[in-house]
């Protein structure tokens, strides 16, 4: 996995993880690697992947069952839809909107 | 206690100093045993078949078996204190003291053994393949009967040195132990002689042919002419105390405390 | 685990470390790093008890490392730069040694040998300078124990071997054991050293996880300079910028950055990360 220089990598992480779920590689109410086996697998800092973890079970995305594993949420799908749709119209869209009226494109130009 | 010594570990510790130096036991024990051989060659191709007494044999084999002692440490355990090669043995986790003694039971005990045992055989295979070379063997009741306690003491005098030049010093160890060794008995032989000098000043200017016969410190011991004399007495007990006690055991605890603090 | 207060060593009259205090905890991969000569070797070699310092306290798992007792060496691992392996073939070395260490695990140590590709039926005078530190490493992992010291340990090996070492200690770490790993290649174990230490001559300027960090200070790409920034450096395409972080928004931690930012703002530093 390669990381990028802005985001902190357990985000990174954690949006390589959501790209699994929408592509379909992982599965709703699959189990996922444990915390040390995908840390090994990435040869990244167990604890980075205990924070990936949490923040993506604070967004619903996966869950935690007590000595069993860490599991994909029935909806995190539609979770992370969600996430990334508000995500684009709030951060992404306005930089957009902003250059192409820079460059003095019309929206029916790039619309097809 | 049990943080300093069990019995145990120093079994295990034992057991895998064994095992990692069996190969360069083995291999002084060949080459104690080859000289033997040469020896019995040199009869046979050079001095045609000549006989080599079993006394030779035997002075020949107790030389061999000193300088396998005094060379064992040197050998076994030359890199305990390489600054960087030593730090493998230093962070092993057994107590100072199991190392220590694990290091003296090969080096004074099993190496010495190993020794005999493979000039012994030898010795003993070539005599009964050719008796009229290595005519009887060289061990035998009259040459074993020579061997009295206080030379084997003083052997492992000798070979304790050596163990603390093993530790004591990091480069060129061989060297500057047997300087040290020597220069030891310089300073001791220079203290008796000028002591001699002082206290038979008179006799010697006197007497031109003033002389003592000294082989070996137990004739010195025992030179009732020299014991006479006070002065004389309180040296002799000094060197005596030096060589028997202070030398031994300056050296293996000096050894242990190197040991102990050695620094990487 | 470990805990030093006020330590000073000096080898002979050249003053290496002054006054240290450091704490480190357990379930933690430690990145060491400092400047050339700062210390870090002689750091770990006082923690693994090879030094006695000349003052202050070295308090690792309850014992005085200097006294090299076997129930503190049996917890201990520490593999220098430069390990050199003895004339022995590297399975037997294992298998003696392992007898030492109440958690060795022989399947683990075989198994690590084969991840980095070294023959255990070779001696290690038979193999490069690469292989035998791969050799002790894996040895040193299969030890399990509380503390394992690295001096340097991505120096000398290859490329896909030093991906492989990030993954073998990742797999190593637990939550009873530290790690700590002083290196110059910071880019060899990126991802893996949290938290990180720097060390100076005559104090620790910073020990922190990668979280507290990037909490603390915020690491930018711009376009133009940045002449109020603590640290300002020109990379392809623009320039990369450190400043006091403001807000709650977390940026990737560049460790080359950080160690720069910290070297030329010591006093700053300091004051940032006061606890």
């Amino acid at each position: 996995m390669e990381f990028n220089e802005h985001k902190p990598i357990y985000l990174q992480i954690a949006d390589n993880l959501c790209d699994k779920i929408l592509g379909g590689e992982w599965q709703p109410e699959e189990r996922i690697p444990s915390v040390r086996e995908l840390g090994t697998l990435l040869g990244v800092n167990p604890n980075t992947i205990m924070r990936t973890y949490d923040h993506l079970q604070s967004l619903e995305v996966i869950f935690n069952k007590r000595g069993v594993g860490y599991f994909i949420s029935k909806e995190a799908k539609d979770t992370i839809i969600a996430a990334q749709r508000n995500q684009f119209i709030q951060e992404e869209l306005p930089k957009i909107l902003k250059k192409m009226a820079l460059l003095g494109i019309n929206p029916s130009e790039v619309l097809i | 206690m049990k943080a300093n010594f069990s019995f145990k570990r120093y079994q295990i510790l034992l057991t895998k100093e064994l095992k990692e130096r069996n190969t360069m036991i083995l291999k002084l024990a060949g080459i104690m045993s080859l000289i033997i051989i040469g020896i019995w060659l040199t009869s046979i191709l050079i001095t045609g078949g000549e006989e080599v007494s079993p006394l030779f044999r035997f002075g020949m084999m107790s030389t061999l078996l000193v300088v396998s002692m005094i060379i064992a440490p040197f050998n076994l355990y030359k890199s305990y204190n390489h600054p960087k090669k030593g730090i493998d043995y230093a962070l092993l986790p057994a107590s100072v003291c199991e190392k220590y003694l694990s290091m003296l039971t090969i080096v004074v005990i099993i190496t010495p053994l190993a020794m005999i045992l493979s000039l012994v055989t030898t010795d003993i295979f070539l005599s009964l393949i050719t008796p009229s070379v290595f005519p009887g063997f060289a061990i035998n009741a009259k040459n074993l009967g020579m061997i009295d306690i206080s030379s084997i003491y003083e052997i492992l005098i000798l070979q304790w040195g050596f163990i603390f030049g093993n530790f004591l010093f990091k480069k060129s160890k061989v060297t500057k132990s047997i300087f040290a060794a020597i220069g030891i008995y310089l300073v001791l032989g220079l203290i008796l002689a000028s002591t001699v000098k002082v206290v038979y000043a008179e006799e010697i200017n006197q007497m031109a042919s003033f002389s003592v016969q000294i082989n070996s410190l137990d004739d010195l011991l025992n030179n009732h002419t020299l014991k006479e004399v006070p002065a004389m007495r309180l040296v002799m007990y000094i060197i005596y105390a030096v060589t028997y006690f202070i030398i031994p055991v300056g050296s293996l605890s000096g050894t242990f405390l190197k040991m102990k603090n050695q620094q990487y | 685990m470990l805990k030093i207060e006020n330590l000073n060593f000096s080898y002979s009259k050249h003053e290496v470390l002054k006054e240290i205090n450091l704490n480190l905890e357990c379930g933690k991969i430690y990145g060491l790093l400092g400047q050339n000569g700062v210390g870090k070797t002689t750091l770990l070699k006082i923690m693994s008890g090879l030094l006695k310092p000349k003052s202050g306290v070295c308090n690792v798992l309850g014992y005085n490392p200097f006294k090299r007792e076997p129930g503190f060496l049996q917890e201990l691992f520490f593999i220098p730069e430069d390990f050199v392996g003895p004339d022995i073939e590297v399975n037997k070395y294992a298998s003696l040694r392992g007898a030492f260490y109440p958690n060795y695990d022989g399947f683990k140590f075989s198994k690590l040998l084969t991840d980095f590709e070294v023959d255990g039926r070779s001696k290690f005078t038979k193999l490069s300078f690469g292989q035998q530190k791969k050799a002790i490493i894996a040895f040193a992992l299969s030890t399990n124990t509380k503390l394992v010291l690295m001096d340097e340990p991505s120096n000398g090996l290859d490329i896909p071997s030093k991906s492989q070492l990030r993954r073998i200690i990742s797999q190593a770490s637990t939550d009873e054991s530290c790690i700590v790993i002083s290196t110059h290649q910071v880019r060899d174990l990126e991802n893996l050293i949290d938290p990180i230490i720097i060390l100076d001559t005559n104090d620790v300027l910073v020990n922190a996880s990668v979280e507290e960090i990037s909490s603390k200070l915020k690491f930018e790409f711009r376009d133009t300079p940045d002449k109020e920034a603590l640290y300002c450096e020109p990379t392809l395409g623009g320039y990369l910028t450190v400043n006091r972080n403001e807000t709650e928004v977390e940026s990737k931690v560049n460790i080359e950055t950080l160690f720069n930012t910290v070297l030329m703002n010591k006093k700053t530093i300091k004051q940032i990360f006061k606890k």
